[in-house]
């Protein structure tokens, strides 16, 4: 009996089998590849918005500019709270400068959310000041400096550990106070770092 | 022409009739096999994440059209839901607004056991500092 006919129905099943057995193989990985993308995205965004609100935090603070300070402080503790629920850890440094045109005093805070004590250092080109910072402490210390035309820029060196370092650059402005934060700001999960350092200035009307 | 001629013939047109229905069979058994394991895939798990990521994508563009922040400062988490039926209409779900330490308007009561949450959080908006966290319940995934 001639039987080539059914050879196109074995060679089908054994391609279909084939088929089958390789989707099955690669099945789950490719839905777990997929969840696990969108959960870092999700993850991502999130943290973008935490970043973006801390910032907000100073920026809608300036109408009080006693309060920038403690209300970055505020929200950081806010962040850090939540982040915990979301499995994230969250690490913050923050260094804030009112620099009061009236006065030429440069009040700067610093703010340890390090997860760790530090030793804080911030050199303004000619004074050297430390203080040990506890972990979620804050110091407070201040700068004098002399008014000009044109008002002068100050570098600020912040550093703790003697392993950081970094430059703030505060304008001064002879008709109105400035503010400038420093954010160092990280979210840690099992799998991804997310760090964003920035610095903002804001005129203090 | 034979008879011998009429039957070889009648044989081959019949051989011809079941190669052709054999691989027909054949194609359409393939074909179903590889559009069925081919076609998008989904889990629950997946659709979690997907409801998720787009309850989190409502809220992040009412914040940059505006609204989000107004309303958040306002605690008017009625408001917050009726803006967000433009992006999840399609699922069921609820909005509560939270500070640092507690709810400040009322935490859904919800009888699916199968409920997630995504949230947002703000600073407060210009000239008004407050810490706020907007919080979406989504459920009823079946």
């Amino acid at each position: 009996m001639n039987r080539k006919g059914q050879m196109f129905l074995i060679a089908a099943f054994i391609i279909a089998a084939s088929i089958v057995s390789l989707r099955l193989l690669i099945r789950m990985p490719t839905i777990q590849e997929e969840i696990n993308l969108l959960e870092i995205n999700l993850e991502h965004d999130m943290t973008n918005n935490w970043i973006q609100e801390i910032e907000n935090s100073a920026k809608f603070s300036i109408n009080e500019k006693t309060s920038i300070t403690t209300n970055v402080f505020d929200f950081a503790n806010f962040t850090e709270r939540k982040a915990y629920e979301h499995s994230l850890e969250f690490k913050f440094l923050f260094v804030g400068s009112l620099a009061n045109h009236s006065s030429n005093i440069l009040n700067v805070s610093m703010i340890n959310m390090l997860n760790k004590p530090i030793n804080a250092s911030l050199n303004n080109g000619t004074v050297i000041r430390v203080s040990e910072i506890v972990d979620n402490g804050k110091w407070d210390t201040n700068f004098s400096f002399t008014s000009g035309n044109p008002s002068p820029t100050i570098t600020l060196t912040v550093g703790y550990n003697s392993t950081y370092s970094e430059n703030v650059t505060i304008k001064t402005k002879n008709n109105k106070d400035v503010y400038v934060g420093f954010f160092d700001i990280t979210f840690e999960t099992s799998t991804a770092v997310y760090r964003n350092k920035t610095q903002e200035t804001y005129d203090i009307h | 022409m034979g008879l011998g001629w009429r039957l070889k013939n009648k044989r081959w047109k019949m051989k011809g009739i079941s190669f052709t229905f054999e691989a027909a069979i054949a194609s359409i058994l393939l074909l179903s096999v590889i559009i069925f394991f081919f076609k998008p895939l989904q889990s629950s798990q997946a659709s979690e994440v997907n409801h998720k990521v787009a309850a989190y994508n409502g809220l992040k563009i009412l914040d940059e059209t505006g609204g989000l922040r107004e309303n958040a400062l306002e605690n008017n988490a009625t408001a917050i839901k009726n803006d967000l039926s433009a992006y999840i209409s399609y699922l069921s779900y609820d909005v509560a607004i939270f500070n640092k330490t507690s709810n400040l308007t009322a935490i859904p009561s919800i009888s699916s056991n199968d409920v997630i949450s995504v949230s947002y959080f703000l600073a407060g908006d210009i000239g008004n500092y407050s810490a706020k966290e907007v919080r979406v319940f989504l459920w009823g995934f079946d």
